[in-house]
């Protein structure tokens, strides 16, 4: 029963938290900076898939990820597809080759939501043959990927405290 | 690692990315948001969305003048010229107005009128991901709102509708290389197309093609639509010319053209959605010589 507790305790903080953000980062001007704007959502998907075991990680990046595909310029299901296949990539790697300390997090989250932008440009753009659209990737979707990455430092540390305060309590992997 | 491939999780994650997946695919081919789902995630997030966004606005409106000073200045600088020039072509429209009435009087001509449907709605959100300023207002298909419709602020056309959802929509600015739009130059007649391109979106600016080759458009002049393609209304405030060049084709002209209505400055915004031009005569129609 405890163990249930802290299941639902932890995954109900992890949703607030992801409520929270995705309210933020679509409030005109709050996060914008030089007309970039975060995605802070997809740092919290990946370091919830890299901290937390795969199922779990997988169902919280679908859920962050239709939140993203609410407000976005992408077809929905984009984010949900795309966060989740990369999340649980990182999450693999991370844990089985790598040690999930926040600059690999980071790194993490810099390439996912980079991967992210640079499919999304394709499609928008050179697909559709728009011309002159190149210095887009790096005057704004590259900014937006580092953005969003240095937001993972943040929320880093309540994401890891959380899913340590778990295991310790339940003396188990949650 | 292997033992992960192997294992009933990794059977349970592969089904739901194929459902993802096939969910995605759905929505691309279909063009729009899945229904159901846009609409439920719609319903909770719009009304805290108009809450919100009255905090952000308010927070914009507190760091304004500190982290866009020199901006602003600039912009002010702008804007004065703009009257100096506005002023001296007033005094010119004044006496052109007084004889065109005059006329328009002699020879009976009638006078167009466009009547539109508005539809007020609010910006609740930005979207995060779109370099072209594309934004969310709370209103969708239960008020009647369609693709295509123009949006509208009190400075001009700011952009069109994207995908609906049922209660709220996205608008695709006119910096949106996805939209192209019917546009006239007010002065010398001529019409082109208004196309986004992502290049010029930090100037708030957007090409004008298709210029006819003999076109005598030039810088200051202003840029209307031009009604065709019968989604848009004729008339509204789209811009001014900044510049005329020949096309790299070199059959026709282009140029640019720095938006009236700026998409970051939005809050509120008006749906034009059903709009009649009513022709009306003058009653007093002085006899011919």
């Amino acid at each position: 029963m405890e163990l249930y507790r802290w299941y639902i305790l932890k995954y109900g903080a992890y949703a607030l938290m992801a409520l929270l953000l995705f309210r933020l980062q679509s409030i005109p001007g709050l996060l914008e900076i030089g007309g970039v704007r975060p995605l802070p959502l997809a740092a919290l998907a990946v370091l919830v898939a890299t901290m937390e075991r795969e199922l779990p990680g997988v169902l919280f990046c679908i859920f962050c990820g239709y939140l993203c595909d609410l407000y976005t310029v992408a077809p929905m299901g984009y984010y949900m597809f795309f966060l989740t296949v990369l999340g649980l990539i990182c999450g693999l790697v991370i844990r089985n080759y790598l040690q999930p300390s926040l600059s690999i997090l980071a790194g993490a989250v810099l390439i996912t939501a980079f991967f992210c932008r640079v499919v999304l440009f394709l499609f928008r753009y050179s697909l559709a043959g728009v011309a002159g659209a190149a210095p887009v990737l790096l005057r704004y979707d590259l900014p937006h990927a580092v953005y969003s990455a240095v937001l993972a430092v943040p929320l880093y540390y309540p994401v890891r405290a959380l899913h340590r305060m778990a295991e310790q309590r339940t003396d188990t992997r949650l | 690692m292997k033992d992960f491939f192997r294992s009933k999780t990794f059977k349970i994650i592969a089904v739901l990315l194929a459902a993802v997946l096939a969910f995605f695919l759905r929505a691309v081919y279909t063009g729009g948001l899945m229904p159901a789902l846009s609409h439920i995630g719609g319903a909770i997030a719009t009304p805290f969305g108009e809450f919100f966004a009255g905090i952000g606005n308010a927070v914009e409106d507190f760091f304004q003048p500190v982290l866009h000073g020199r901006e602003l200045q600039q912009r002010n600088e702008d804007l004065q010229r703009q009257v100096d020039e506005l002023t001296r072509r007033q005094a010119d429209y004044d006496e052109l107005k007084n004889q065109n009435d005059l006329y328009r009087r002699f020879f009976s001509i009638s006078d167009s009128n466009a009547d539109y449907t508005l539809e007020p709605a609010t910006v609740i959100a930005r979207v995060p991901d779109d370099p072209s300023g594309s934004f969310i207002i709370n209103i969708g298909q239960a008020q009647g709102i369609a693709p295509g419709m123009p949006v509208i602020t009190e400075n001009g056309l700011v952009g069109i509708i994207g995908r609906v959802s049922d209660r709220y929509c996205r608008v695709l600015t006119l910096m949106d290389p996805a939209v192209n739009i019917g546009v006239l130059d007010s002065t010398t007649l001529d019409t082109g197309i208004l196309t986004g391109d992502a290049s010029m979106r930090e100037e708030n600016s957007a090409r004008l093609t298709y210029l006819r080759l003999q076109s005598e458009a030039s810088a200051g002049d202003l840029v209307l639509t031009s009604g065709y393609g019968e989604k848009i209304p004729q008339g509204l405030t789209v811009g001014y010319l900044s510049g005329v060049v020949l096309a790299d084709t070199g059959l026709t002209k282009e140029g640019a053209v720095a938006l009236s209505a700026r998409p970051e400055n939005a809050r509120q915004v008006f749906v034009i959605t059903d709009f009649t031009v009513t022709q009306t005569s003058d009653d007093e129609t002085p006899e011919a010589p």
